[in-house]
């Protein structure tokens, strides 16, 4: 296989929804967070916030637990093992199809970009 | 992917991790409190005597109080709660050390076990080894709170080591105490104020209405 027909890797569609990506972000740099932070941090509204949360738990990336704190709910989401290593995968995915833009960007540059003009036919 | 898009998503990640990874020490109305205590201490400067001085310093003490209970009840319902990851040994030692020597020469201070240069000197090396902490690596140095944690712990550092090197005249002495004196708390407030602050403008305004559209 030469080089010009090598596969492009393709990011998981779950955790590439920009939504969905940052709910992500911010479960795999703590430890758990609340809906409340969730909600802040992400700008989501209170619908759209639970119906991702919800998409992440069936695919097994969340767990929400949900408790009762001085009579009132308190929704609390935990990124799962799986759910920790799909955006490991997903960002290790974008830094290869970065590179892989790089080194095309870099293998289509011309070999003298001075001469913009091909040479006349003699 | 065009670079831009590519470089606004990229700066979208970093504003939520760096938010989620300092969301706790962003939290520092208590400190900017602390700062604000001491010009609270300062009611004489009123002029009001007698009773009036008494139900002011009531009421400024009771004021305080009811801030510092408030202010995590405060966090909670406008930003929040998460649990952070647990924090490497290294650095949470290095934290605890600089906490430890710092309130270490404030009390040695105020039980007379040092001289007024002493006390200074020590304060300002303090200060000058906690400036050095924060810009000793590249991730340290672009931190947005150096913007004002650099230039309150650099006047700090003024005030505690310039009467050292030129000791001041009579005319100037009590300026020079005074500074002395709010130093300190000038700097928590700024660097309370100053994380509250980073801390508004890092979170969006919540949306309270669900536009949720399917």
């Amino acid at each position: 296989m030469t080089d010009e027909l090598k596969p492009m890797p393709s990011p998981n569609r779950l955790v590439h929804e920009p939504a969905r990506l940052a709910i992500l972000t911010v479960l795999s740099s703590c430890a758990s967070a609340d809906f409340v932070f969730l909600q802040g941090v992400t700008g989501l509204s209170k619908g759209n916030l639970s119906v991702q949360l919800t998409n992440l738990e069936t695919a097994g990336l969340v767990v929400i637990t949900k408790e009762i704190i001085d009579k009132k709910m308190r929704t609390t989401v935990r990124l799962t093992d799986r759910g920790g290593s799909e955006i490991a995968d997903y960002w290790r995915t974008m830094d290869a199809i970065r590179a892989s833009m790089k080194g095309e960007r870099r293998r289509r540059a011309p070999a003298n970009p001075g001469r913009l003009l091909p040479e006349p036919a003699v | 992917m065009n670079s831009a898009v590519e470089r606004g998503m990229t700066a979208e990640q970093e504003r939520i991790r760096y938010l989620t990874k300092n969301f706790h020490s962003l939290q520092s109305l208590r400190l900017a409190l602390l700062g604000a205590m001491p010009f609270g201490t300062r009611i004489e400067l009123l002029h009001w005597h007698g009773i009036w001085q008494g139900l002011a310093t009531f009421a400024l003490l009771g004021a305080f109080i009811w801030a510092w209970r408030s202010l995590p009840k405060y966090y909670r319902w406008r930003f929040g709660e998460i649990e952070e990851r647990p924090i490497p040994n290294g650095e949470l030692s290095k934290g605890f050390v600089f906490f430890v020597a710092g309130v270490a020469v404030l009390f040695a201070n105020k039980l007379g076990y040092m001289g007024h240069h002493g006390f200074n000197l020590l304060l300002g090396l303090v200060c000058l080894v906690s400036l050095y902490d924060a810009c000793r690596s590249r991730e340290k140095l672009m931190d947005p709170r150096n913007i004002y944690t650099v230039p309150a712990t650099l006047f700090v550092v003024w005030v505690m080591l310039f009467p050292v090197w030129h000791p001041p005249g009579a005319e100037h002495a009590a300026f020079w105490k005074m500074l002395g004196d709010l130093a300190i708390p000038i700097a928590l407030l700024v660097i309370g104020l100053g994380n509250h602050i980073l801390l508004l403008r890092l979170m969006p305004k919540r949306i309270s209405e669900d536009d949720y559209d399917g």
